[in-house]
């Protein structure tokens, strides 16, 4: 038995392992039951018009948040969080003041003359607007053009500059491996510059408000632009009122920007004030990444030693709380998103290439149980179709507003009768479905995506399909499978989209029209290739009237919606939670983001 | 001088020299020896007893579930969570003896067909574990020389992988499409099973080597190889017999063990589907909501506690009952 005593010593290990477990479930109890339950909401306050008005300069803000920036580097970032800091930091050719979203002149010191037939614009540069230390000189509409170009080029690879720049003339079908110059794109004088299009643009003007056109000095960024992946980024130099910090060199990573841990903004001493509308209170703005648990996260930003939060929503447990409190309610604000969230269906693959099992998908998904697994009315309204209240007057009402909802069901819960009888048209008897081929759904592996795909697997066995749940963590679902033709599944729940800007050319075009099926990166996740609403875009792209665009897309939008390639369920309204020492602003042109050029630390704190 | 009085005995002396009252005394089997020791010990037979009541309860999940204490483990109820989509506690008008989860499902039926997954996975994998490690172990142990070589050395490999990293990469790669080995090894419990049973084998396999070592150094060993039998019959007639104790003590040990294990992968995202209950899933979904839905935490916690608590003082009073030396 001399084997044994060998393995009781390891036993002897577990024995006192297990005390260990018993007392942390002692202690686990005892920690329990503290959340109070009140039932009473008040109604959320909106982020629209919160504009950080009357602050005071000084201080530090800081931002926490769950992960890192996707890209550092202007031309690249293209994601929620990531703006927060280039926009601070860069001044496009325009923008937006915070607790808007209209488009106003940043860099362009007026909106665009636009000739008869849409096709040439012309921007007039505002002077005075400099670099920041170690370039110092003047922006000139050189530096404009110069930073248009980089993101054509393999080496710096932007994710929109196909989708919205190559509508001008010379821009390159093929990526070069460095940045070329584009003819389409001129400058005149040093403060003027002009694009010519191949055809008129009605968007134009809205993707003039990306970063792609901060303004970037070529004598200093095309030593970094010329190797295999630009590392401008890790040197990049501002034109804004804040710079990542750097060192002598023009270094930013491992000073100002350190990934994965933190960004820290300084003041830019070559901005003037005069030249900028933006107020730009705060001395210093630190951006604190790892926060990968939300409800630390939203404690600190109650107790003060955080700000606000930059890319993770307080938990719905207190989001309750909060609503619940006369105190803590001022502090919170719901913006609406551009955009929403709905469920493609792979319309290239069977059971969804047939029209009436999409159609049944649709009636029979219980909407108010998949909001709720986001927080429920106060994460948003139940989306009927894909243009969002953000839009009114923009393509919301021209699509139906709220009362367009051709698969409607008393309280959104789904209406299993409508659906199995669009079941057996498509030829199931009794309406349900046989699972010759499996369904399979690839959905995140944590709360609350996780949650939203168990629900639709429910609302789904009514019509009988056994769907086959594949959990994957979130960037896995896109990267891996979702957004690789060859890979996708049937179905794909946890995706949703936020709209570039204002336009609903920006909801409904990289998702919906046919000719933008990638067969990797792909954004159009339905595969919808219709030829109808492909030609419809065409024509609507090209109107410059915006009535007359509006109209158009609204009846796009009632047109896709109709084919059941996709089932909106929801319109997302992002919380931003701000500390009480602060005086909040938000980016509402970017579903609520906080806009940390407009904030200011309260005076006395 | 002669004693002839002793040597012509009377039968009437001889008899009083027995003691009337005396029982037989019959030798007793080491199995009996440890029945009675076994029997004896009160904590190791309040968890065979505790044990029983939970596979008693997993098997008779789908009663409860008719009998309508329980609702079925997938149905969702959305009344059963708040506005904000908050779930409720555990209450009596409806029954939900446990409370509900995130999706409104019935906290009490999940924890039972969760403890149907958790006991199937960790059983399963521990006999495929015990299975390979023991011919394995055998091998090595008689055999000796290159062949013992060539298995020590491959079990040292494995053990130098640090466990959980080994059983996240092989989760992960097993989890995606049709599975890994050709489809052999399906994502969901299959891989659970496998990632559990390539983990342990190598701990069996060296203990039994070493017992096997000793063992076929015994005098039994040379008896039957004297009297003409193979190395098969050597292994499995006199050999095999002997590493029935270890063997089971051993699998009472490492039970527990899986099972955590198996909660920790489902914790982890890797382990069984979410269309499963499982204990480990339960915990995982519960840890962000756990202040306010103490429920969801609580119940399946305590009844992973307590199972795996349970087999490892089974383990112990089996171990105790078979080699009471240690005890003293």
């Amino acid at each position: 038995m001399n084997g044994l005593t060998g393995q009781r010593r390891r036993l002897g290990a577990g024995s006192s392992r297990l005390v260990w477990v018993l007392l942390l479930a002692a202690l686990a109890f005892a920690f329990v039951g503290c959340g109070s339950k009140s039932s009473g909401t008040k109604t959320s306050q909106s982020g629209i018009g919160v504009d950080g008005a009357g602050g005071k300069k000084g201080g530090t803000i800081t931002v926490l948040s769950a992960s890192d920036v996707d890209y550092i580097d202007p031309a690249l970032a293209y994601y929620q969080f990531s703006w927060e800091i280039i926009y601070p930091v860069n001044r496009p050719l325009y923008g937006y003041k915070a607790g808007s979203n209209k488009v106003i002149p940043d860099l362009a010191e007026s909106d665009p003359v636009i000739s008869k037939d849409g096709k040439t614009f012309t921007i007039h540069l505002r002077k005075g607007v400099r670099f920041a230390p170690p370039v110092n000189r003047e922006v000139t509409s050189a530096d404009v053009k110069y930073a248009i170009e980089r993101g054509f080029s393999q080496s710096v690879p932007s994710g929109y500059a196909g989708a919205y720049f190559s509508v001008i003339q010379g821009a390159p079908t093929k990526s070069p491996a460095t940045p070329q110059p584009i003819s389409g794109i001129q400058t005149p004088d040093k403060y003027t510059i002009v694009f010519k299009l191949t055809q008129a643009s009605g968007v134009f003007t809205g993707a003039l408000a990306m970063p792609l056109t901060a303004p970037v000095p070529e004598e200093y960024a095309k030593s970094h632009d010329d190797k295999k992946l630009s590392d401008y980024g890790s040197y990049q130099v501002a034109s804004g009122p804040y710079m990542i910090q750097n060192d002598a060199n023009g270094k930013v990573s491992g000073v100002g920007y350190v990934p994965s841990r933190k960004v820290v903004l300084v003041r830019n001493k070559n901005w003037d004030a005069k030249t900028d509308y933006r107020p730009a209170y705060a001395d210093k703005i630190v951006f604190s990444e790892g926060f990968q648990d939300p409800n630390v996260m939203t404690k600190k930003i109650l107790a003060g030693t955080g700000d606000v939060n930059g890319d993770s929503p307080p938990p719905a447990t207190e989001l309750r709380r909060i609503l619940s409190s006369s105190t803590l309610n001022k502090e919170l604000f719901f913006t609406p998103a551009s955009g929403g969230r709905y469920i493609p269906l792979n319309t290239k693959k069977a059971p969804f290439d047939n029209l009436h099992v999409r159609k049944a998908v649709a009636y029979v998904l219980d909407r108010e149980a998949m909001r709720k697994t986001r927080g429920g009315p106060i994460d948003g309204d139940i989306a009927t179709h894909f243009i969002d209240p953000s839009f009114t007057g923009k393509g919301f009402e021209q699509a139906g507003g709220f009362s367009y909802d051709p698969f409607a069901s008393t309280n959104h819960a789904g209406d299993v009768a409508k659906a199995k009888a669009e079941m057996k048209l498509a030829g199931y008897a009794n309406g349900m479905y046989d699972n010759k081929t499996q369904v399979v759904m690839v959905a995140d592996n944590t709360p609350p995506g996780s949650n939203t795909a168990k629900v639709i697997a429910a609302s789904l066995a009514k019509i009988g399909m056994k769907v086959k749940v594949v959990s994957v963590t979130h960037p896995t679902m896109y990267t891996v499978y979702c957004n690789v033709v060859a890979k996708e599944p049937q179905i794909c729940p946890n995706v949703g989209w936020l709209a570039d800007f204002q336009e609903p050319q920006a909801l409904l075009d990289a998702t919906f029209n046919g000719k933008n099926i990638l067969s990797v990166n792909n954004s159009n996740w339905p595969q919808l290739n219709d030829p109808k609403i492909n030609a419809a875009m065409d024509a609507a792209e090209k109107m410059m009237d915006p009535k007359a665009r509006y109209e158009a897309w609204g009846k796009i939008d009632k047109m896709i919606t109709e084919t059941a390639a996709a089932v909106p369920w929801i319109w997302e309204k992002q919380p931003s939670l701000f500390s009480p020492r602060v005086i909040p602003a938000v980016q509402a042109w970017n579903g609520g983001a906080p806009d940390v050029a407009f904030m200011s630390v309260k005076a006395g704190k | 001088m002669s004693t002839p009085d002793l040597i012509g005995r009377d039968d009437d002396l001889v008899e009083e020299i027995t003691a009337p009252d005396m029982e037989e005394i019959v030798g007793r089997g080491p199995w009996e020896l440890f029945w009675v020791r076994f029997r004896e010990d009160k904590v190791a037979l309040i968890s065979s007893g505790f044990i029983v009541f939970i596979v008693l309860m997993a098997i008779c999940a789908p009663l409860f579930v008719k009998v309508g204490l329980a609702h079925p483990p997938n149905a969702q109820y959305t009344n059963e969570t708040d506005a904000f989509g908050i779930p409720k506690g555990p209450s009596l008008h409806p029954l939900f003896l446990f409370g509900a989860d995130s999706v409104g499902e019935d906290v009490f039926s999940r924890v039972l067909y969760g403890a149907r997954v958790s006991l199937e996975v960790a059983l399963i994998a521990t006999v495929i574990a015990v299975f390979v490690g023991v011919i394995a172990g055998m091998i090595a142990g008689f055999y000796r020389g290159w062949v013992d070589t060539v298995i020590s050395r491959f079990i040292d490999v494995m053990l130098a992988f640090p466990v959980l990293l080994l059983a996240l990469g092989i989760a992960s790669a097993c989890s995606i499409g049709n599975g890994c080995v050709g489809g052999l090894i399906k994502p969901g419990a299959t891989t659970v099973i496998a990632v559990i049973a390539i983990i342990n084998w190598t701990y069996i396999g060296r203990i039994i080597r070493g017992q096997v070592l000793s063992l076929r150094e015994k005098e039994f060993v040379e008896a039957a190889r004297a009297s003409g039998a193979g190395d098969m019959a050597i292994l499995f007639r006199e050999i095999l017999p002997n590493l029935v104790a270890p063997i089971v003590v051993y699998s009472t040990l490492v039970i527990p063990t899986n099972i955590l294990l198996e909660a920790a992968l489902s914790y982890l995202g890797v382990g069984i589907p979410a269309t499963q209950s499982s204990w480990g899933q339960m915990i995982a979904d519960a840890t962000n909501i756990f202040d306010t839905a103490w429920w969801y935490f609580a119940f399946p916690g305590a009844a992973l506690l307590l199972t795996v608590l349970a087999f490892n003082l089974l383990g112990d009073g089996i171990r105790d009952a078979l080699d009471p030396r240690v005890v003293d």
